[in-house]
């Protein structure tokens, strides 16, 4: 919003009258967006006067912290799973003729349209005790028993990555299509490798995309709420899913506008991390 | 995708009856028996509010011509965010036992209005000062009949003897009285809860748990995929499964009351239209085809020779069934929730 606003500044004139159309948004935003976001943060230092205690909740329990630390974690791991997958497979697909590109970016896309909640359950039926995969392995003779994939860390992060690879790989893939073909020419013709080609020509000139999208991985794992509420079977405790508990169970809201509030500095940071690195690389 | 429809179509018609009611007051000052045409009821969706809507709704407008609109789901921060706008457009809420102590402490309901409710015969534990007894429901033990059957809470501990995965609710208030039955305790001497005692308890089994469940539907789902083979559970989950192989038995099973309360602040004739709507549901015969289709009993003590006598097993208030159980201490648990929850969490976290 506001940058689209702050970009239209040098074209004198134009500027003033591009505010002026972008004001209603900019208020709507403000006032149904923003400020009850604000006015619940402000939940977190309130008792009725200004209070620093559910500040000091947070960091003297250890549970808050302990489950805060697990999030990121896990949101690390997707962004390393998204990353090591989502690049081999964007560059691959920009390899591709153009038919067999679409069809590829097509099932990149199609969990998009399939609602979050079902593609969650779909891996119950697929990873579970009696899934297709342990019945299979089992009827091969390959395990004796089934295999625990899901109702732990390791079925969050299958589903935390199968939603979220798209978010890398779409984009990743716009930057690696408009990356200039004739710059790989003429390393080619002035004698590099291929390997030298794609480190010091190809991979440099998608980075800040790459980078981009791992972050914006990253920020929507630490906010998951059903994928390890169902896949981790209450034994993978994230934070949104503290939130719900405080919020509908105990009910302390007070404590969940604190921890909400760290949440979000850790985000504001992560973003301003991407932002830099942006402006370092593009 | 019911849920969903439901809650769309509500919330505008939701909005449109607030702002109605907001501007009431205004026009005509109420007089003492007045009832409004419409009212708000905040419902937790799925089986069991369609089975009210059929049941109970549906013929109460047709007979009064008063509107009941729905606001779906019925969380409790739901509640809290309505009652603290100011704007409250639904007069009845659906809460569970243990956060009706939570909701009068955090001024979020008034008391039920008894006397404009004039209600028929009811047990007397369902009327609450602050809340009407809807229906009674069971967290009860459940098992594949392809497993040895537990009797107690001692043989679900059991692992030896009775092997097989287990599933236990997230919810600690559910699971808790649990292991300290299992560790030895009667029903009689489960308050105030030894805490100590029932994480001790709950070490044993702890590495036998598959999932520990947060919604009803999933100890169901994860007995039918034979993902685990015993669970506890909500009677009503586990009752209409009987033909699918599932067995489950009352037999120390833990009684609890869902509740419908008034939020405070609503348009009194709203109000008052909701009130005189409850008294239908101490009417026993609409109790008894609730039951039917939701396996959950309702407040009358005449309820039992109404319902099916071939399946009376199933329903946890029969006599035979409820003298088995035992009902909670709602008071001991608001007065640790806080504790137990993070006790609970740090537990879980714990090796």
């Amino acid at each position: 919003m506001v940058a689209a606003a702050a970009a239209g500044v040098g074209a004198g004139g134009r500027a003033r009258s591009g505010v002026l159309f972008v004001l209603p948004l900019l208020l709507v935003v403000t006032v149904c967006f923003n400020a009850p976001i604000a006015l619940m943060l402000a939940w977190s230092a309130h008792d009725p006067p200004f209070t620093l205690k559910h500040y000091r909740e947070l960091f003297e329990t250890t549970i808050y912290l302990r489950v805060m630390w697990a999030t990121v974690r896990i949101s690390l791991a997707t962004t390393l799973i998204c990353g090591v997958i989502g690049y081999p497979l964007a560059l691959w697909i920009r390899g591709l003729s153009p038919n067999a590109r679409l069809i590829a970016l097509a099932l990149v896309v199609l969990p998009f349209w399939i609602s979050i909640l079902v593609r969650t359950y779909a891996w119950i039926v697929m990873l579970g005790n009696a899934g297709i995969v342990n019945r299979t392995l089992i009827s091969l003779g390959l395990v004796g028993s089934p295999l625990s994939i899901i109702y732990n860390e390791l079925g969050v992060l299958i589903g935390t990555v199968n939603v979220l690879l798209p978010f890398l790989v779409l984009p990743l893939f716009a930057a690696m299509v408009r990356v200039d073909e004739r710059l790989l020419q003429a390393a080619a013709s002035l004698g590099a490798p291929e390997r030298t080609i794609f480190w010091r020509v190809f991979f440099p000139l998608t980075l800040p995309a790459f980078g981009a999208g791992l972050i914006l991985v990253f920020i929507l794992t630490l906010g998951f709420y059903i994928t390890p509420a169902i896949l981790g079977g209450g034994r993978v405790p994230m934070i949104s899913n503290m939130l719900d508990l405080l919020i509908n169970q105990l009910p302390n809201w007070e404590l969940a506008a604190a921890i909400s509030t760290v949440l979000l500095a850790a985000v504001l940071v992560a973003n301003a991390f991407s932002a830099r690195l942006r402006n370092r690389l593009g | 995708m019911t849920t969903i429809k439901l809650s769309r179509r509500t919330l505008v018609r939701v909005a449109a009856g607030g702002a109605a009611a907001f501007g009431a007051p205004f026009v005509i000052p109420a007089r003492a028996q007045e009832m409004a045409k419409k009212f708000g009821f905040g419902q937790p969706g799925g089986a069991s509010t369609e089975a009210s809507v059929d049941i109970f709704m549906k013929p109460f407008t047709q007979r009064t011509g008063i509107e009941i609109v729905l606001d779906v789901p019925s969380s409790f921060g739901k509640l809290r965010a309505m009652v603290q706008s100011g704007n409250v457009t639904s007069s009845l809420w659906d809460l569970g036992s243990q956060q009706i102590e939570q909701a009068v402490a955090l001024d979020m309901i008034e008391p039920i209005d008894w006397d404009q409710v004039n209600p028929g015969p009811m047990y007397p534990e369902m009327k609450h000062q602050y809340g009407f007894g809807q229906t009674y429901f069971s967290t009860v033990m459940a098992w594949r009949q392809n497993v040895k059957a537990p009797q107690n809470w001692r043989d679900f501990w059991n692992v030896k003897d009775f092997p097989g995965k287990r599933s236990l609710s997230n919810f600690p208030a559910y699971t808790i009285p649990a292991a300290l039955m299992a560790d030895g305790v009667t029903a009689d001497k489960l308050y105030p809860i030894d805490l100590d005692r029932a994480f001790k308890s709950l070490d044993k089994i702890k590495k036998d748990v598959s999932v520990w469940w947060t919604t009803g539907a999933q100890p169901a789902q994860l007995l039918i995929d034979n993902e685990v083979q015993y669970v506890n559970a909500w009677n009503g989950r586990v009752g209409p499964l009987e033909e699918q192989g599932i067995r489950h038995t009352f037999n120390e099973g833990f009684l609890d009351i869902a509740f419908y309360v008034s939020p405070k602040g609503s348009p009194r004739a709203e109000k008052r239209a909701a009130m005189v709507f409850l008294r239908d549901w101490t009417d026993a015969a609409k109790q008894a085809e609730y039951a039917k289709r939701t396996y959950y009993t309702g407040s009358s003590p005449n309820l039992a020779p109404l319902l099916p006598q071939d399946k009376l097993h199933v329903f946890p208030t029969t006599p035979d069934n409820k003298a088995k159980q035992s009902l909670p201490n709602g008071k001991w648990w608001y007065d640790n929730a806080a504790l137990v929850e993070k006790r609970w969490q740090e537990w879980k976290l714990s090796g």
